[in-house]
């Protein structure tokens, strides 16, 4: 097992090159919270409590789980641009890489199963800090990059109770290795130039527990993440390589609770929007007090209209949204960050619709530069492709 | 079953991969953190006296025999004598020694003297390598001078001619295969006001890529003998030239041929820190760095020592010594002459000319820091032990005080935390 999430992480690190640049703020413990598992979702400002899987497959509550029809399974990346800012600099990067993979089941009329490996959080910066910087009367330039993040592989199980009541609760295994890097060139020959290296296996668990309840045009959702055991194996390589300290270290990760709703406006649009709050300030981080952190996303979803010899782009899915979220670490001065974005999707049912491709496109900013001293300028594009198979399904079903 | 994830995955990667190639990082990052980043810590810290958890100075010596130089006379505090055994070959069976001398080669003088009286005496006694020490040797083993030369410091490669007495020789050729009669000599001084160096008898040349005795240089006694040949009727002369033997208790791969003899009259005390050459005193120190974080790196670390002139030996304010600093893997129960082990040289000498010792001493604080249970400690060394003049006399004295901890050692560290790692 434990060579599998280490192959599964190393295909995460391989597949996600970390270019010059990146989010500063990424440097934070845990790195930037990236949870997209549902590009649906993405489009419509990341909501997606009270949204059941359809042609996706939706994870975030539990019990949205339930409403795959067939055996699907799903695949999604992104890239990413990022300018930072700092009013003076700029600096643009970009970068590509795998989010998300998923497989669902359902089993029976009421129940669905389902798998995934998702990408929690990246960290993923490059950086020289300013040459002014001087120790004991010696200038010495300094070099900061990170990398990795931490993934979930999630087991998740939904069940309808009844036409009003969903729920849905999973389990899931955080893991991930995130290395930074401190690379302090001196001025002086007599001093020795280092590169410290630290590298932390990150592991622990979180249970998840989730419901559905939906009355007439409404769906009302909510769930609550359980953290548990996390800890890390931690290990501090300077220059002198054969001289590498190892410790473990016990930590804390968030618990979390989102609610959400929708309302389906006719047969043609459907509005929701979720709000999630994490204990953020109870997690561990590198050398800051965290806050707590609230996220509020709101999108509409525009149907695929019904009927026959429908043209092309009256089959698609089209979704509008927004989302603003405080960041939960603190930087310079004390000051915490926020991002805020707009975001745009498209679904495009195929292979008579037992398929779908999916894209968001998610466009905002992260800090500024009056309160952070840094601004990121993010355009983040997303696909994801959901395969569907009739497996599993007594002969009447498939006939359906 | 209609199959469809291969070509679905493989679609997206190669997708991905497209992105990847064609949309790569435009601009070199710098000056751009703003204070977002973290950066470890960069700190400074000191390790003074009152971390020291052991400190010894010891010559680390057993025995002098078996070296190329000998040592005789007294100067400060130092006392040396001479202990020699010259083997009596068969060839001089029945020869008449009509005369002989002792011939010594000058390799330095130390001290400001000009005169000794070299004193010379039969050893009555048994001896081997274990007897090479002071008071080894008592008067009761020793008969009385029998040969006294006055010498004056004599300069390098010059030959010092002391003539000897033929009826000692005459009898160790009549008793040559009785030992007993032949016990060796003891070279001692009186009114001695500066030592004398020699070359050994187990000084090598080497020539023609071959390497031989130094018989040019080496301590020999010279034996001007006549014998008479029946056959020819007629007296035969000849010279036949002597070298120390090797002293019991040493083989030949040990060396040997001799040793001197030595005191200070002074010595060091173990409550002191020495470095010294020719009498190879070296100075023990081990630092308690577990203030110091474990996952440190060291960009620089350097030891700082103060000599205390009041217990230096030849050697003035503004002379140059180069130390060395070696790390021990030597518990500190056995810092003891001829026991200590110790790692490779650190990159790290330094004059001591203004003095102050500024010695660099980087890896070794490392090694200590990251495996606490690896620290013996170090041990500084005069880098001519180990190079050019191994038997340069003179002494260093450092100071050692607990209530002044900036004139004591003390170690200045400067090194790196990553980011988060407290």
């Amino acid at each position: 097992m434990k060579t599998i999430l280490s192959l599964m992480s190393i295909l995460f690190l391989a597949l996600s090159p970390i270019l010059a640049g990146g989010s500063s703020y990424s440097s934070s413990k845990y790195g930037l919270w990236e949870y997209k598992p549902n590009t649906r979702a993405l489009g419509m400002g990341g909501s997606s409590i009270a949204w059941p899987s359809n042609a996706t497959i939706n994870l975030q509550n539990p019990a949205a789980l339930y409403g795959v029809s067939m055996t699907r399974y799903e695949m999604n990346f992104y890239f990413e641009g990022n300018e930072a800012s700092t009013g003076g600099i700029q600096r643009y990067s970009d970068r590509t890489t795998i989010n998300h993979m998923a497989f669902a089941i359902p089993i029976g009329k009421n129940f669905a199963t389902a798998i995934n490996l998702s990408r929690l959080t990246a960290v993923g910066y490059e950086y020289s800090l300013p040459s002014t910087s001087a120790h004991d009367g010696l200038a010495y330039t300094q070099r900061l990059s990170g990398e990795g993040g931490v993934q979930q592989l999630g087991f998740t199980n939904a069940y309808r109770i009844n036409s009003d009541w969903t729920v849905g609760f999973s389990v899931q295994y955080i893991f991930g290795t995130i290395k930074r890097f401190w690379e302090l060139k001196w001025s002086t020959d007599q001093y020795l130039n280092t590169n410290d290296r630290f590298e932390e296996n990150i592991h622990g668990s979180r249970y998840v527990g989730g419901a559905i309840f939906q009355k007439d045009a409404f769906r009302y959702g909510a769930y609550y993440a359980i953290s548990s055991g996390f800890g890390s194996d931690n290990r501090v390589v300077g220059v002198y390589g054969d001289t590498g300290v190892a410790f473990t270290k016990s930590l804390q990760f968030p618990n979390e609770i989102g609610f959400g709703a929708t309302y389906a406006i006719g047969s043609k649009y459907t509005v929701g929007g979720d709000l999630i709050y994490s204990t953020w300030g109870e997690a561990s981080e590198l050398t800051t007090k965290n806050r707590d952190t609230w996220r509020l996303s709101s999108g509409v979803e525009m149907q695929p209209a019904q009927g026959l010899n429908l043209k092309w782009f009256q089959k698609n899915s089209y979704r509008i949204g927004a989302y603003y979220q405080t960041l939960y670490v603190g930087h310079s001065g004390g000051n915490y960050a926020n991002e805020y974005f707009g975001t745009l999707g498209i679904g495009i049912p195929f292979n008579k619709g037992k398929n779908s491709l999916d894209v968001a496109f998610e466009f905002g900013q992260r800090g500024n530069i009056a309160t952070n001293n840094v601004r990121d300028r993010v355009y983040r594009l997303t696909f994801s492709v959901t395969g569907g198979e009739k497996w599993f399904l007594n002969r009447q079903k498939r006939k359906d | 079953m209609k199959l469809s994830f291969p070509p679905v995955f493989f679609v997206n990667f190669c997708f991905m991969i497209f992105l990847g190639v064609n949309f790569g990082c435009s601009d070199d990052p710098d000056d751009i953190n703003g204070g977002v980043i973290n950066t470890g810590q960069l700190k400074t810290d000191t390790l003074y006296v009152s971390d020291i958890k052991n400190y010894r100075s010891i010559l680390d010596s057993v025995t002098t025999g078996g070296g190329t130089r000998y040592y005789l006379g007294s100067s400060g505090t130092y006392d040396f004598k001479i202990a020699l055994r010259f083997g009596i070959p068969e060839s001089l069976d029945s020869v008449i020694v009509k005369s002989a001398y002792l011939r010594m080669v000058s390799a330095a003088t130390y001290g400001a003297g000009t005169s000794m009286n070299l004193e010379i005496q039969s050893i009555q006694k048994f001896w081997s390598i274990d007897d090479l020490l002071w008071d080894r040797l008592s008067t009761s083993d020793l008969s009385a001078p029998f040969n006294q030369t006055a010498i004056t410091p004599t300069n390098k490669d010059q030959n010092l001619i002391v003539p000897f007495n033929r009826d000692t020789i005459q009898k160790w050729i009549v008793g040559r295969t009785e030992t007993v009669q032949n016990r060796g000599i003891l070279l001692g001084f009186s009114n001695a006001t500066f030592i004398q160096q020699f070359y050994s008898g187990r000084n090598l040349t080497v020539s023609g890529g071959l390497t031989t005795f130094d018989t040019l240089h080496n301590t020999s006694l010279v034996v001007n003998w006549e014998r008479y040949d029946r056959e020819k009727n007629e007296f035969e002369s000849k010279t036949t030239y002597l070298i120390p033997e090797t002293v019991i208790g040493l083989n030949d791969n040990d060396g040997g041929y001799g040793g001197y003899i030595y005191r200070d009259r002074s010595p060091q005390s173990m409550n002191t820190l020495t470095v010294g050459g020719g009498l190879p005193y070296h100075a023990l120190l081990k630092f308690d760095v577990s203030k110091l974080p474990s996952a440190l790196t060291v960009s620089f670390a350097e030891m700082l020592m103060t000599i205390d002139q009041s217990g230096n030996y030849l050697r003035n304010s503004g002379d140059t010594n180069v130390i060395e600093a070696y790390v021990l893997d030597t518990d500190t129960a056995n810092w003891l002459p001829s026991k200590l082990v110790r790692g490779p040289l650190s990159n790290s000498f330094d004059s001591v000319h203004d003095d102050t010792l500024k010695i660099q001493i980087s890896s070794i604080v490392q090694s200590w820091a990251s495996r606490p249970s690896n620290n013996f400690g170090l041990v500084l060394e005069d880098h001519f032990e180990h190079s050019s003049n191994p038997f340069q006399l003179y002494r260093l004295k450092f100071n050692y005080d607990p209530v002044d901890r900036e004139r004591s050692p003390k170690i200045i560290i400067h090194y790196t935390i990553p980011p988060g790692v407290q």
